[in-house]
């Protein structure tokens, strides 16, 4: 789903109401450019650390100057840390980064069985998801698509899919 | 010595503070952004701002285009009643000129066959801009001008024509100003007719958003913490019956989205304003939606019932 300026202007102004207030509204979000503006919006409003799990972490988002943006901007505040969990073998590359942010980035591939663990805990054939500190996240349901639903304020799904990450990276 | 004269006033003339009346207040619609306040009303703002939250809220399920449009939709439907308004307002006010400068003029006569017709016309537009609301082009400058100049034209036509004959003998002059009146009542009288019909269909809007919008959560809930306590939440039954379907996850998530984006169209068309009745049952509590295959199909009903009695009287009667 494509975005002109304005769109994405209000999108994101209606995104950063949501963050600033910290509703607890569950939200749609659909398309390469929504989830750009999601992104750029959760990873400005995240103090601590950032959870993806994806397929390679060099998907068209990652490719996207503004998430790139945000995440750079993410990672130069005090002590935030990023894991990214990739499904593919693929060696993400992460030249793009800042040589002093470079090791506040980890990235572990999934083994099967933990891959299987996440499908099953979501009732899903695949998925990716992504939690900001402990209670936003942005739960994708359909990678192709890249249609999604997320929270800024989901402490109870927040934890359960940061608890959840936490396993299935530490096995890696 | 002094010439007494006497001197025939129109009886559309002995209307004419009425009429200036009404101009006053028709005036009032030239100055769009005054109007902006005092017709667009706290409840549509708030409607507005209400249907944009919940567009952007599920826009995830909604293509580009489908997307653009629920965008014109919002806008238009709800500025279209202010358009309405001031597009209307302006045209009396024409309306009123003419009639004040023709009434002034000794030997005009109102209740002709072209002032009746242009009258019922005029009755008639104002019902159509009111309640075709895709009428969109009404709200131009030229669009206001050319009616305006139109009537005016069809209104001087009894000074230059000999024919213009009397419609019936019944039509005075006093039933002439009774009608001249009643079209500039006709605005006012449809105006109140849309707000309070709109009002009601906003109630029903409302309610049905939120009905869409607590099961979204309620769903939403499960599919990223999905435990048994969330899954309890979901009360929507077509929701249940696709998860507790033996379809594959893509299947569901499928059948999903496209329920999810089947309630959100159908709440947006109810802003489209047509083929539909909404009232509200005090029995059931709840707002209750006609459409209009299932209104003819209820009137087709009622009058073939109708018809039989009727004809069943007839036979009685001629029979008797």
């Amino acid at each position: 789903m494509c975005l002109t300026e304005q769109e994405a202007r209000e999108y994101k102004e209606y995104l950063e109401n949501l963050a600033a207030t910290k509703s607890d509204q569950m939200f749609s979000n659909g398309g390469k450019d929504h989830a750009v503006v999601l992104y750029s919006v959760l990873l400005n409003h995240a103090n601590l650390s950032a959870r993806f799990f994806c397929e390679c972490a060099e998907s068209e988002i990652w490719q996207n100057p503004i998430f790139r943006t945000a995440l750079v901007n993410a990672l130069r505040k005090a002590d935030f840390q990023v894991q990214i969990l990739v499904r593919q073998n693929n060696n993400p590359d992460f030249e793009w980064l800042p040589k002093e942010l470079n090791e506040r980035v980890k990235v572990k591939i999934i083994t099967e069985e933990n891959l299987n663990k996440i499908n099953n805990h979501f009732c899903t054939d695949s998925c990716n998801f992504s939690v900001f500190d402990h209670d936003m996240f942005r739960f994708e349901y359909d990678v192709v698509g890249y249609k999604a639903y997320g929270s800024f304020n989901g402490p109870d799904a927040g934890e359960s899919m940061a608890k959840l990450f936490d396993e299935c990276f530490n096995a890696a | 010595m002094v010439l007494a004269c006497e001197v025939v006033i129109s009886d559309v003339a002995r209307f004419a503070t009425l009429f200036q009346l009404w101009a006053g207040v028709c005036v009032l619609c030239f100055y769009d952004k005054f109007l902006d306040k005092l017709v667009a009303g706290e409840s549509r703002v708030k409607t507005q701002t209400r249907l944009t939250d919940f567009k952007q809220r599920l826009h995830g399920l909604m293509s580009d285009k489908q997307h653009r449009d629920f965008s014109k939709l919002i806008d238009s439907s709800l500025n279209n009643y202010k358009n309405c308004i001031i597009h209307l307002g302006k045209l009396s006010f024409c309306f009123c000129v003419v009639i004040l400068f023709l009434s002034a003029l000794d030997g005009y006569r109102f209740a002709c066959q072209q002032v009746l017709i242009t009258t019922i016309g005029f009755v008639v537009y104002a019902a159509f801009i009111m309640f075709y609301r895709n009428v969109e082009w009404a709200f131009r400058m030229w669009s206001f001008i050319i009616p305006a100049i139109v009537m005016f034209i069809v209104f001087s036509l009894p000074l230059v024509s000999d024919d213009a004959e009397m419609f019936y003998e019944q039509i005075t002059e006093q039933i002439m100003a009774v009608i001249l009146l009643s079209a500039l009542l006709c605005v006012p009288v449809f105006g109140m007719i849309r707000y309070y019909w709109e009002k009601i269909v906003f109630k029903a809007l409302s309610h049905k958003v939120d009905g869409v919008e607590t099961e979204f959560q309620n769903y939403t809930m499960w599919k990223t913490l999905p435990s048994k306590e969330n899954f309890n939440k979901i009360t929507d039954s077509e929701i249940i019956a696709v998860l507790t379907s033996g379809k594959t996850a893509t299947e569901k998530q499928d059948s999903i989205d496209r329920y999810f984006y089947d309630q959100t169209e159908k709440c947006f068309s109810l802003l489209r304003f047509r083929h539909y009745v909404v009232f509200y049952c005090r029995s059931r509590r709840e707002y209750i939606i006609l459409h209009s295959s299932e209104i003819i199909l209820w009137l087709a009903l009622i009058s073939s019932v109708a018809f039989y009695i009727f004809m069943e009287i007839m036979c009685w009667t001629h029979l008797s």
